[in-house]
């Protein structure tokens, strides 16, 4: 009885309905990625609290976002909604947050005009959902925990595709969506263990290397109730596309909560060594 | 097995050598084996007696062991990794010429990539305006380091593996 009560209240906090917009600059062959919250931020209050604090990390890139990718746990993190927080319900908390976390993100990509790449609300039980959400609407879906194929998902004039960690290790997974024109991979992570980078490597950014795409891990940084995450967020690209050669066209720390790359799909299409088709049968064959 | 990668200078250095790989040499009558290449072909030679000698790639057997050689382009194909996996593979010999630096740091971080995902033992002769970088790959949970690099310089490199484990490593 007290609980729906409270659930009535809070569940008007979790609409938002601050009003922003942003002018759009596209450009032709580049897209620029942007991931915020990749250091955990506190709790927020309600969704025009979350919009805020959004907006005041994105602002610089506002004009040339084409995507905003938002990483796992920050839909759980709208739980600072409830005015006490009973640790006791807090799946109960987490499965009343799904809805209104999809709308709020709805409601983002519709009012600046936005694709976003952002995970559901974690039940901490199995991955959770990823979404793919432009122009205000949800066009792709994947679950993490299941069993289904990654797909291209098509935003405007390029394709990116949403990939599980184990799908990282390998290109058997990714060639087929390579030979669809993907060259832009997104993997969200939550990782509790700290690793070290040349494990790091061995996943998005070996594949950045073998596959020549670019690949965008998100994976949060900080505290999150009584547990921490020490993820590591990057920005990966063939060697050759990337100033200090070295792979990385950015990565975060610790101290670095947003990561902001322009990708350059049309230099990345010049420089790829397409002979690959040939090759491809060998695979097939075995 | 002992491995040495370098030129037939470096060879002279050593009583026995199993496995000598070289960018394209004479074929040394000291090693056992040589795998010798160019971006456009490669020599297997027995005692300095010529085996093979192919374009592209080809798996050869030597000493029970199954190497992987290719030769230019093919090998910057994840694909080809997949295949010396499929036919029993340990080790892949690669010879690849670049033009610059940037080309150079890319086909280091292929085959590193190459050798994390397809587990092998990976060696890499990479030429760039004459000079020839010897390059070895391992598994990061075979490497003594933990950064699956072996070998990334101009030196020769000898080596020694037990059951396709890299066992010790000595530059010169």
């Amino acid at each position: 009885m007290f609980d729906d009560l409270v659930w009535r209240v809070v569940r008007k906090r979790l609409v938002a309905n601050r009003k922003m917009s942003r002018t759009h600059r596209k450009r032709k062959g580049v897209k620029r990625v942007v991931c915020a919250f990749q250091t955990l931020p506190k709790p927020f209050k309600s969704a025009n609290d979350f919009v805020d604090r959004l907006l005041e990390e994105i602002r610089d890139d506002l004009v040339f976002a084409d995507l905003l990718v938002l990483p796992r746990l920050v839909g759980n993190l709208l739980y600072g909604v409830w005015p006490v927080l009973n640790k006791r319900k807090i799946d109960e908390i987490y499965e009343r947050l799904k809805t209104p976390y999809l709308n709020l993100l709805k409601y983002i990509s519709k009012e600046l005009s936005i694709s976003i790449v952002a995970a559901g609300v974690e039940d901490f039980k199995k991955p959770p959902e990823v979404y793919v959400l432009k122009d205000g609407c949800l066009i792709y879906k994947r679950d993490l925990s299941g069993d289904e194929q990654p797909t291209a998902v098509f935003l405007d004039d390029w394709a990116i595709a949403i990939l599980r960690r184990e799908e990282t290790f390998s290109f058997e997974k990714m060639r087929p969506l390579v030979e669809k024109g993907v060259y832009t991979f997104i993997l969200l992570d939550l990782e509790e263990e700290d690793k070290n980078w040349w494990i790091e490597k061995t996943g998005l950014w070996a594949r950045s290397q073998s596959l020549e795409v670019f690949g965008v891990k998100a994976s949060p940084f900080g505290q999150f109730l009584d547990r921490t995450f020490k993820g590591k967020s990057y920005v990966s690209a063939p060697v050759p596309l990337t100033p200090s050669l070295n792979g990385f066209l950015t990565k975060t720390d610790e101290r670095n909560s947003k990561v902001s790359v322009d990708l350059d799909l049309e230099l990345l299409s010049r420089k790829r060594h397409e002979n690959y088709k040939r090759f491809v049968s060998l695979f097939k064959e075995t | 097995m002992t491995v040495l990668v370098g030129s037939s200078v470096s060879l002279e250095e050593f009583e026995e050598v199993d496995v000598f790989i070289s960018w394209l040499d004479a074929l040394p009558s000291s090693a056992k084996y040589s795998v010798l290449g160019t971006d456009k072909f490669f020599i297997v030679g027995r005692y300095g007696k010529e085996m093979l000698k192919r374009s592209d790639f080809e798996v050869v057997n030597i000493l029970g062991k199954r190497f992987l050689v290719v030769s230019g382009e093919a090998a910057l194909f994840p694909e080809l990794f997949h295949f010396a996996r499929k036919n029993n593979a340990t080790f892949v010999v690669a010879f690849n010429e670049v033009q610059n630096l940037i080309d150079l740091s890319f086909c280091k971080a292929k085959f590193w990539a190459h050798s994390q995902e397809s587990d092998l033992v990976v060696f890499s002769l990479l030429c760039m305006q004459g000079k020839v970088y010897n390059n070895v790959y391992v598994p990061l949970r075979k490497s003594e380091n933990q950064t699956g690099i072996v070998a990334e310089s101009l030196a020769p490199v000898y080596l020694s593996f037990r059951d396709g484990t890299l066992v010790s490593e000595e530059k010169k």
